[in-house]
Parts: structure tokens; sequence; C-alpha cells
């Protein structure tokens, strides 16, 4: 009987010690291999493993059939996989960070030039706007580039123009309030 | 655009180093942190409306594990869900459509998932199979292995712990097909060459090789770099001979060394194997390079994910080349290599008597050149000669 066959596994739900622990470590390289190739090799992987285990190990008694248990640690990986983006590309984590300086006091706030985000949207060509959801998910650029099937280079090049287009936007709108009056006729960006 | 500016657009990927260089940017100019600001304020809005959209994130997996439809792509053909997660997926069934229609960049990211799904499909696959074959290692008896971990979560994993497991070693060379392809396409220096039939390379030093369908090749540009990398599939190397300069032959999980030979490797996404037809090759894994074998003409071995060779054993030469066409013996009588080239070219060779049980070594006869060339081959090295039966046929006699 294989450590992964359905009767192993029901006898690993059922308490066998030895058994949950062959189910485990033969598990192991499996999800090794999964991670690795996903994101390369390094620490991250010895931590996806790991936390896919415990996912699995917690999980094991609540599995129904038990011979579903290819499902079951296939869910546990993507979760896994998900979280690991989430957390440690999230760009967010990065546009928030505490090192970043401070607002300038006499800055477009206090102005009165506060950025309408709605408005701001519209910078974005469609194509950069799926490009900075998938940052948002917490894909790196190179797996963007996968994903959309274009390089790494030309996905960058996307995100570089639309801050581009966005700093000119601010720009049209710093010189508008300075010329007094003009908001409203340059705040249409299309 | 200047690269400050490039730098702020994808501040977000940025080295520690440079990112602490574009804050000092930021600090002596107010404009640039204005228009950084308004940067960072529209990546949160993109955000915000991701979450709006769909507050739980993990729908996006189990969406991928069922058997939905995605725009333009065929459904899956198992629905892989249990029904606790059915039911949940069901309930948000709505919100996730509506999410997904509106966000282009979520029906990649569940896209992603889908080929995460087959990737670890065949993995589960190609792992548990290799297990089947008891060509891995079998599992330890219980109270060899250390313990896996059975309580509470770290409350962060270790960065760079050494790995928990004992089997550490283990099937990691997957999905190498995408992710080497693109590395081939950024790799300076070497042409990538993907086979769409059965194709010849002749490398800059002379060497050549034999690519079967799918076999994808990366060879140097430079006639002075005697390396070749195998991504994917089947090759024959025939190598120019230089002691001072081996050749190196790369796959995804193993390093063959090449002292001027003739040796087939075929590599899928589990192992490498390479079977010898003549000269020497060390192979070793690129897990364990120390732990290198070398083959001996008619021997083959075999690297499975990132373990040791297997050891040295004798190949079926022509099983392993058949797909090149050409006809591959391994140390054998010349009565049984005269019986295969005859069956080969459906022409009599007879042999001498006193040449019968004469071995013939490992070699390589190409079926284009015909069968004379390979009984003149074989006559040559036998010290014999060819002659032309009066019915048709050859005889090979001693001289």
């Amino acid at each position: 009987m294989l450590p992964l066959d359905p009767e192993a596994v029901a006898r690993a739900q059922r308490g066998d010690e030895a058994a949950r622990e062959r189910l485990l470590t033969a598990l192991e390289p499996i999800l090794r291999a999964f991670f690795a190739g996903r994101i390369g090799r390094g620490p991250d992987v010895d931590d996806l493993v790991q936390n896919a285990l415990l996912r699995v190990h917690r999980g094991l008694d609540d599995l129904q059939q038990a011979d579903r248990l290819k499902a079951f640690a296939m869910k546990a990986a993507l979760f896994e996989l998900q979280d690991f983006y989430r957390g440690r590309y999230s760009g967010r984590e990065a546009l928030y960070d505490p090192d970043l300086p401070p607002a300038d006091p006499a800055g477009s706030d206090a102005a009165g030039l506060r950025l309408d985000l709605e408005r701001a949207m519209a910078v974005l060509t469609d194509h950069a706007r799926r490009i900075l959801e998938l940052r948002e998910l917490g894909y790196p650029y190179a797996e963007i580039a996968e994903m959309l099937d274009t390089t790494e280079a030309a996905v960058k090049m996307q995100v570089k123009r639309a801050f581009e287009r966005l700093r000119g936007v601010l720009t049209a709108l710093l010189l508008a309030l300075l010329a007094g009056g003009l908001f409203d006729l340059i705040l249409p960006l299309t | 655009m200047s690269e400050p500016l490039d730098a702020l657009a994808l501040y977000d990927a940025l080295p520690p180093d440079e990112r602490a260089a574009v804050d000092r940017a930021l600090r002596d100019d107010p404009a640039l942190a204005e228009a950084f600001r308004g940067w960072q304020r529209l990546r949160a809005a993109v955000g915000r409306e991701l979450d709006a959209a769909l507050p739980d994130h993990g729908l996006l997996v189990l969406y991928a594990l069922s058997d939905a439809p995605l725009p333009g792509e065929p459904a899956p053909a198992e629905n892989l869900l249990d029904a606790a997660d059915r039911a949940r997926l069901g309930a948000a069934e709505g919100q996730l459509r509506t999410a997904l229609a509106a966000h282009p960049g979520l029906v990649d990211a569940v896209r992603r998932l889908r080929a995460d799904r087959d990737a670890f499909d065949r993995i589960w696959e190609a792992h548990t199979t290799v297990r089947n074959g008891r060509t891995s290692p079998a599992p330890q008896p219980a109270s060899d292995r250390p313990p896996v971990a059975r309580t509470a979560a770290p409350a962060r994993p270790r960065r760079r712990a050494a790995p928990v497991w004992r089997y550490a070693a283990v099937v990691a060379v997957v999905l190498f097909g995408a992710v080497l392809a693109y590395v081939a396409r950024r790799d300076a220096g070497f042409d990538t060459l993907r086979a769409a039939e059965a194709m010849a390379v002749e490398l800059p030093d002379g060497s050549a090789v034999e690519l079967a369908p799918g076999a994808v090749l990366q060879v140097a540009e430079e006639a002075d770099v005697r390396e070749a990398r195998l991504l994917a599939g089947n090759a024959l190397f025939a190598i120019r001979h230089d002691p001072a300069d081996p050749f190196t032959v790369e796959t995804p999980n193993a390093v063959v060394t090449v002292l001027g030979t003739t040796f087939g490797v075929a590599v899928d996404e589990a192992a490498t194997e390479v079977v010898l037809v003549q000269g020497a090759v060390a192979l070793a894994s690129k897990g364990e390079a120390e732990a290198a074998v070398e083959l001996a003409p008619g021997q083959r071995s075999r690297v499975v994910a990132l373990d040791a060779p297997a050891a040295p054993a004798p190949a079926d030469l022509d099983a392993a080349l058949g797909w090149t066409g050409d006809l591959f013996v391994r140390a054998e009588p010349l009565s049984a290599v005269a019986a295969r080239l005859a069956e080969a070219f459906g022409v009599p060779v007879e042999v001498d008597a006193a040449l019968a049980r004469e071995m013939v070594s490992a070699t390589r006869f190409e079926r284009e050149a015909g069968i004379e060339a390979a009984l003149h081959e074989l006559a040559l090295t036998l010290g014999a000669r060819v002659e032309a039966l009066p019915g048709g046929g050859y005889r090979i006699a001693r001289s």
C-alpha cells in the first residue's frame, strides 16, 4: 500500500500516526516540485511546502472522500501560493511603505488639488489597468508578462506610461490652478 | 522617459537599495513627490476596487478548481471541489461572475490558477508513477524520519532554515518547459531551437545534434563555448573530441560532461535519461553534483528530480534511440549484428563462421548511409572484408 493510496489516507484519518506521517512525507516532494516550478528555488519554497503541509495536516480529518487527496492537496497548494503572493509581493505593502517621505504640508491636499480618483483611473488604458490589477493580486511583473504572453519589459513599459500620463494630468491640474478658474476645463482626461 | 520616473512607476518592485535612493530623490523634489503620491493613490484605488468586487479572493482558487468555464476556453473536464466548497462557490456565484466581467485581471488570475492546477496534476502523476515504478527511493520507516509538524503553525516560517524534511532532495523539475523557455529567451549567447519535426543541428565547434520532434535545444552562439542545453525532448549528440575542453550538456536537472562521444539524452518533466553509444560521459544531478556516474558504451543512467544518478545499467539502445531511425548495437557478437542489419535493410547478410563470435563494440549505423557503409564499417573494425553474394546480399569474410 502506497502512502497516498485511499486506504492509507483513511488510516491516517482514523488516527494511524504512522500512516499520517508517511502521507505527509510522500506529499512533501510533490509540493516542493510544484512550488519550485512556480517560484524557483529558495527559502520561500521551504516555507510554502511547510505551510501547505500544515494545511493538509489540519484539514485531513475533514476530507470526506479519501480518494480525493490529490484535489485536497492541490487546493492547499493553490491557497498557499495565493497567500504567498498576496503577502509577499502585494503592491499595497509597498505603496504604504513607512519609509516613504512624509506628505508635503503645502502639497496638493492642502491646496485643494486632491486628485479625483475616479477621474485619475481614466488615465489607465484597459491594458495598463489589467496589469495593475494583476500586480495588486501580488503577481510579479515577470509572471504577469507570462500571463499576458508578452515580455516583462513590455509590461513595465505599460506601467511607466500610465504613471507618465498621470503625472501629466497632475501637472495640467497644477497649471490650471495657477491660471485660476480653469480647473474644470482641464479635468476631463479623454 | 527618465530613469527616476521609471523607478517611481515601478517603485513596488524595486530592491531595497534602489527604493532608498528613490526615497531620497522624492525628499528633494516636492513636485515629484506629489506625482508619486497621486500614483500611490491610483494604485491603491485599483486594489480597493478589486477588494470591493470580490472581498474573498479565495473564491478565485475555488473557481479554478471547479469546472466552470472561462471566456474563450473549454471548461475543465473535472470539478475538483467537494460539497462544502461547491456550496461556498455557489453562494458567491453572482458576485464572482460580476467581478470577473468587470476586472480582466481576475480572469487572468483564474486562468493562471487553472494552469497551476494542471501543473500540480502533472507533477502528482509523474511522481506517483515514479514511485510505483520503484525508480524513486521507497519511503523510509516512520521511525527513521523526522517528525512532521503537527501542532500550531509557526508565527512565521523560518526564511532560511534548513529543510525540515529528510526528503529535501526531491522532484523539482516541473513546468520547466514554460519556465525555461522564458529563461531561454533572455539568455544571451545562446540560440534556442525548437524542433517541430526531426532536425539535425551542427554546433559551432563541429559537433552535431539530432533532435526528435518536440525537442528544445539551446546552443551557444560562440564556437569556443562547448556547451548546449537540452530543455525538453530527445536528442542524440555526436560530440567532437577535445580532451582539453570537455563538452557539457545541461538539462533542467542534470549535467552531462562529454569526452567526445555519441550519446542520447531524453528529458521529461521528472527526469533526464542518458544512453551512451560511444565514448564516455559523466552524468551528475544538479542537486548532488558530487555524486556523478560515468557511463560506458551501451549503458544508461537516469536522474530523477534532483536525486543522484542511478547506477549505470545496460541500455536498450534501439529502444532509447529508435526515434532517430538508425540502428544501434551494444556489445554484441557479429552474427547478431549481421542479423539485425539484414532485418533492418531487408538484405541477406552472412558471416563467416570464424567471425561469428567476434564481438562488435557499441556503435551506430546510420540508415541513410546504407547497408554497404554499415558492413564496411564492421569489416574494417574486425579486419574482415565484405563480399557481394551472387543472388543478392552480402557476406562478411575473413580477409
